[in-house]
């Protein structure tokens, strides 16, 4: 009777398995080597470093995007939060540097104040969505108008600049490794394993899957979006700062349409937008095929206008792949 | 091979040769060939998995076959979409109907090949009101064309999609499982209706559970199991038990198990639960390893009290003991808490996560109340996991598959494990066999005696009296939202307990 | 559930193994010289990014390649492309830039690599480690705004278009008209608003004013962008001539405008000069040459001397 793994048909059903699941890792096996054969520039290690730098801020967003497409909510306000969070990083820096402070204790408050306004503002997202049960694409288009709104307000519609020696956390690097690629691999790991080593991370996935068998299960569903949320939060402040700090000034017009960076990332990773499924090993080389396919394109002097182009048809092929993988779900 | 010697001959509507199919890990058709003759009820019963609908989807044009052949009068027959398929004369109703709930009734009829004004831009209303009209004046239906469709019953709905596939001058019409939501007074109109397409020349291919209405309308039989065409044979050629033995592939005994020890001291007893309409005044109690059983109508507050006792559902009043005590479940946390689980009837809705593992939903509730960690010990897990799917006897190609893949009774198992795997104390189960196939309805109920005498406590709603009759110590009737009657072990009948279900005589 | 890590660990491991076997291979053919424009959609940035391949062809085909990039005014994209250039080898920069304080890291990472960078039609805050070629905002501002004295009506209600907040430009203009117009007491600087350098905005802005500012005689913007948006605006409102308009850039546009008296003046942003300098400046950091900032000076455009512009426009293909 036990008969599990006696049914397997091997042979053409395990190769299709296997594709599933590495899918998207071959894909991009498949853009760094093509990369690799047609710029000599690609395989530099500044340029490697490069690219690593300039999917940090986007990977760091995709991880609380995934987690948040997986539970079946989204989130439209991460750009306008990155640039609020991050503005108010290099702002309070600044006025507390100013203040007198010394530099460790005023990182660390500024640092405090960025994540603590990404948690806010994701906060009051997920109540209300928890609350009135509203739908999350609603929900967090309005924060995105506020936090857009709050970040003009603080900075008066002005860049901040001069903003001191915080900028070493968006340009500084321990031997060759810059700080953001560093900081974006610890919440990779974090998220990576909130996911699969949690049982929160399978609340998440319960959740996005049949949220009313959820609640049949005795998972209490509302704490876990919030939460879910929350942790989001934590990793759009932490972005906002790489930003801000990587354009050596505060910009409170930067960051639009990051979270469909964002987004773009974790679904050509194999997250589904239906719920319930998704990885960040998927979202990882989401993040990358994009970063690379962006930079070979700019060493190759491809313009910018073709670059989107090409961008909105790996989309598409990635999904075309997605349902031609997974098949027909009955 | 298959004998169907008295069907060599005969005016030959469908004929399928050697169809295979395989998905991910499963071989769901094995070289089936059959013959269906023109203008017969044609009966394909096999157990869940049995690939009864992977075969109606290939003939729907939904799937296509990896191997094999299929003939329609006797041409070559390769449906490629459903809507092609309905194109050349055969005409699907799904368990679950295909129908949009907002349109009318007249515009559900003719969805896709809606009648035009000339120029082929608008869509010419008027007759195709008129022309819904004339069917369902034809086929004396009581209600109207313009109606909306959400206001119909499900078997008005049915007679809705049979009215479609008439319009159609469909040859075949392919019934899936079209009585699981009906009442007996709709199943009798239903087969009037199948009698008269047979009398127009209409072939019926039917897909059926239930016995009694399998020998009812069939003419011919066909049984398959695990992928292969066990028989065919004309319907007066079999009887229930040979049926059944061919389904399920070995002989089976009453059919429910020997019934344990003796309960033992109370487990679950609950006083005065009411809310609104739904239920009043229903207090009972249940002992350690003893199966009470609740029967009634549709409608008539059984899934409502359960769902409240398990804390899905508020109530208005109404107190709750576990073992004496009395406990304060406010949701269902607290209620798993206490060991109190509850498997739903509505296992797609309430039951499983479709696109996650064997293992994932196996062991949702366990991460909390059996590790009860944050964290997950996968080797802790695996095993877990294992030992109930060796115990519970869980048919899959390996733990890590989706369980959207397996068929309604290992996903059925699979609920019953992570019930399990939360250590309860009480479980309630709704309707723990619907939409199973005989061999795993028979696996679940020794499963349930097993549980039983562990001094698990089980509280069963069931809308199957015989399984009531044979599985429960005790049985409480529940008619309109009260308890309207209790039977102890071996006084219950059939007619009695339907007598209190429907209010007849109530001696409560 | 070990397969994720393994995924994961593969995924970085080929990354910085891919990092660090890099090899510094040189790049084959001719130097190569990028500009990095501001943005594509900026009339003013693709006459000086027209004028700079133009110029390249002519004059530096035998001595370096010219490749262009849009920012599209974005300091990240512009950041990236910078970083890019830095991998790719590139022999020199030129970039117009978004910001004046964003791109200062990368920038000095390129100098510190050992690649000359000039800022055109701008500067940056990075402390003279760059070059650049800029124009004067201030004298830009004066110089429209003092010719605006001489037409203005007494009691005239003055309304500005400003670019970006903190903009270098932006600021320098608006000290420009200021000052000036704070010479004649009797004139009124009824609102300034932020039109982004957009036309689009500016049209937006210029129509809330046409229903709040009651006798509204005339509007002054940072650039012809904006002032050619007020235009449409003053247009919709039937109000055309009613209102003067001045602008600074003297694009195409803005002189057909200023000919058909559309609007009053602009200033001669000299577009050729700024592309001329710098690839004159790449020219020479690529032969080692040492090269030195400085300030272009920018002409008034009005009705009279108008046709001059317009014929420069001609030939260089802006214009019909």
């Amino acid at each position: 009777m036990p008969d599990i793994a006696q049914r397997t048909g091997k042979g053409r059903a395990d190769l299709k398995a296997l594709y599933n699941k590495y899918g998207i890792f071959c894909v991009m096996l498949l853009i760094l080597a093509t990369a690799s054969g047609i710029s000599p520039a690609f395989l530099t290690r500044t340029n490697i470093i490069n690219v690593l730098t300039q999917i940090s801020v986007v990977t760091i967003v995709a991880c609380g995007i995934t987690m948040l497409i997986i539970e079946g909510m989204t989130d439209l306000s991460a750009g306008s939060v990155v640039a609020l969070a991050g503005c108010l990083c290099v702002g309070t820096n600044k006025a507390l540097a100013a203040g007198g402070m010394g530099a460790a204790p005023a990182f660390a408050l500024a640092l405090g104040c960025a994540v603590l306004v990404g948690v806010a503002v994701n906060l009051a997202g997920a109540l209300i969505i928890a609350r009135y049960d509203a739908p999350p694409f609603i929900v967090t288009l309005a924060a995105m108008q506020v936090a857009r709104g709050l970040v003009y307000i603080y900075t008066n519609g002005q860049q901040i600049y001069d903003i001191g020696r915080i900028a070493a956390i968006g340009q500084g690097r321990i031997g060759m490794v810059p700080y953001s690629v560093l900081i974006m691999a610890a919440i990779l790991a974090a998220s990576w394993v909130i996911l699969r080593k949690t049982r929160f991370g399978r609340y998440i996935y319960a959740i996005g899957g049949n949220k009313a068998a959820a609640v049949a299960s005795g998972i209490k569903v509302n704490p876990v979006i919030v939460k879910t949320f929350a942790i989001h939060g934590v990793f759009v402040g932490v972005a906002g700062v790489l930003y801000m700090t990587r354009l050596n000034s505060g910009q409170p017009a930067e960051g639009v349409g990051l979270e469909f960076d964002a987004i773009t990332a974790a679904i050509i990773g194999g997250t589904s937008m239906a719920g319930g499924l998704g990885t960040i090993a998927g979202t990882i080389c989401g993040s990358v095929i994009i970063g690379v396919v962006n930079n070979i394109l700019n060493l190759l002097f491809v313009q910018a206008y073709y670059q989107q182009i090409i961008k909105g048809l790996i989309i598409v092929l990635a999904v075309i792949l997605d349902i031609k993988t997974k098949g027909k779900r009955s | 091979m298959s004998g169907d010697p008295s069907m060599a001959g005969g005016d030959c509507v469908l004929e399928l040769s050697a169809l295979g199919k395989s998905f991910p890990g499963v071989r769901a058709l094995d070289e089936v060939s059959m013959r269906v003759l023109r203008g017969s009820v044609h009966v394909i019963v096999g157990e869940n998995g049995a690939g009864k609908s992977t075969l109606m989807k290939i003939i729907d044009g939904i799937y296509e076959p990896d191997s094999g052949e299929m003939r329609l009068d006797g041409a070559p027959y390769r449906p490629s979409s459903p809507t092609h398929a309905r194109s050349l004369g055969i005409s699907m109703i799904f368990q679950e109907l295909n129908v949009v709930p907002e349109l009318s009734v007249a515009e559900n009829i003719f969805l896709g090949r809606e009648p035009m004004r000339p120029g082929g831009i608008f869509i010419d209303d008027a007759r195709l009101n008129r022309l819904a009209a004339e069917y369902i004046a034809e086929q004396g239906l009581g209600f109207s064309p313009a109606d909306p469709m959400k206001s119909l019953s499900v078997s008005q709905a049915q007679m809705v999609e049979i009215v479609k596939a008439i319009s159609c001058k469909a040859k075949l019409v392919i019934m899936d499982e079209p009585t699981s939501a009906i009442t007996d007074k709709e199943v009798g109109y239903l087969f009037e209706k199948i009698a008269e397409l047979k009398r127009q020349g209409v072939t019926v291919i039917y897909i059926s559970h239930k016995m009694d209405e399998i020998f009812r309308i069939a003419d011919y039989i066909s049984v398959l199991r695990d992928g292969r065409h066990i028989e065919t044979r004309p319907a007066a050629a079999f009887n229930r038990d040979s049926l059944i033995e061919l389904m399920v592939g070995r002989e089976l005994g009453s059919g429910y198990p020997g019934q344990g020890s003796s309960p033992g001291p109370e487990a679950l007893r609950i006083e005065g639960f009411t809310r609104g309409r739904a239920f009043r005044g229903i207090s009972f109690s249940v002992r350690k390893g003893e199966i009470l059983g609740i029967a009634g109508l549709m409608g008539a507050g059984r899934t409502e009290v359960a769902r409240a006792i398990f804390g899905l559902d508020p109530r208005d009043s109404g107190e709750v003991y576990v073992e004496g005590a009395r406990a304060d479940i406010g949701c269902v946390d607290d209620a798993i808490g206490l060991g109190i689980v509850m498997v739903s009837e509505d296992r797609r809705k309430y039951g499983i996560i479709p696109m996650r593992s064997v293992t994932e939903n196996a062991n949702l509730v366990g991460l909390k109340y059996r590790a009860g960690s944050w964290w997950i010990d996968e080797a802790d897990e695996r095993a877990a996991v294992r030992e109930q799917v060796e115990r519970l006897g869980i048919k899959a190609p390996s733990a890590e598959t989706e369980i959207a893949k397996l068929s309604g009774g290992n996903q059925q198992k699979v609920i019953l494990a992570k019930w399990l795997l939360a250590g309860p104390k009480v479980m309630i189960l709704d309707e723990p066999t619907r939409g199973i196939d005989v061999g795993a309805k028979y696996e679940i109920y020794k499963l349930m005696r097993e549980l039983c005498e562990r001094g698990i406590a089980i509280v069963m709603i069931s809308s199957e009296l015989p399984e009531l009759i044979g599985m429960s110590d005790r049985i409480l009737v529940m008619c309109a939202g009260r308890i309207a009657g209790t039977f102890e072990r071996g006084e219950a009948t059939q007619v009695e307990i339907m007598r209190k279900a429907t209010g007849g005589i109530g001696n409560a | 559930m070990k397969k994720g890590i393994t995924v994961l660990a593969a995924a970085l491991i080929a990354l910085s193994a891919l990092g660090l076997a890099g090899c510094h291979k040189a790049p084959k053919g001719p130097p190569k010289v990028a500009f990095i424009c501001k943005s594509y959609s900026d009339a003013f940035c693709v006459w000086v990014k027209d004028e700079m391949e133009k110029g390249a062809k002519a004059n530096y085909s035998g001595q370096f390649e010219l490749v262009c990039f849009d920012a599209a005014n974005n300091s990240t994209t512009q950041i990236n492309q910078i970083e890019n250039c830095v991998a790719s080898k590139f022999s020199a920069i030129v970039l117009q830039q978004v910001d004046a304080q964003a791109p200062v890291p990368a920038v000095k990472k390129a100098i510190e690599a050992g690649i000359p960078v000039i800022i055109t039609t701008g500067h940056i805050e990075d402390g003279g480690a760059s070059t650049y070629i800029d124009a004067d905002p201030v004298q830009q501002g004066t110089v429209v705004a003092e010719y605006a004295l001489t037409k203005l009506p007494k009691g005239a209600k003055v309304c500005i278009l400003q670019g970006p907040a903190g903009n270098f430009h932006a600021n320098g203009r608006q000290k420009g008209f200021e000052t000036v117009l704070a010479t004649r007491p009797d004139i009124q600087v009824v609102d300034a608003q932020i039109g982004e350098w957009g036309k689009e905005k500016a049209v937006t802005i210029t129509q809330n004013w046409l229903s709040s500012v009651k006798g509204l005689s005339c509007i002054m913007s940072h650039n012809d962008d904006m002032a050619l948006g007020a235009y449409e605006a003053i247009k919709m409102a039937g109000k055309a001539g009613q209102i003067q308009i001045y602008g600074v850039d003297a694009l195409a546009a803005a002189c057909v405008a200023v000919k058909e008296g559309r609007m009053e003046a602009t200033v001669f942003q000299n577009a050729i000069g700024y592309a001329e300098k710098a690839l004159e400046f790449a020219s020479k950091a690529l032969k080692k040459e040492p090269i030195q900032s400085l300030t272009l000076a920018s002409d008034l455009v009005t009705k009279d001397n108008v046709d001059q512009y317009l014929e420069f426009h001609k030939k260089l293909g802006n214009l019909k």
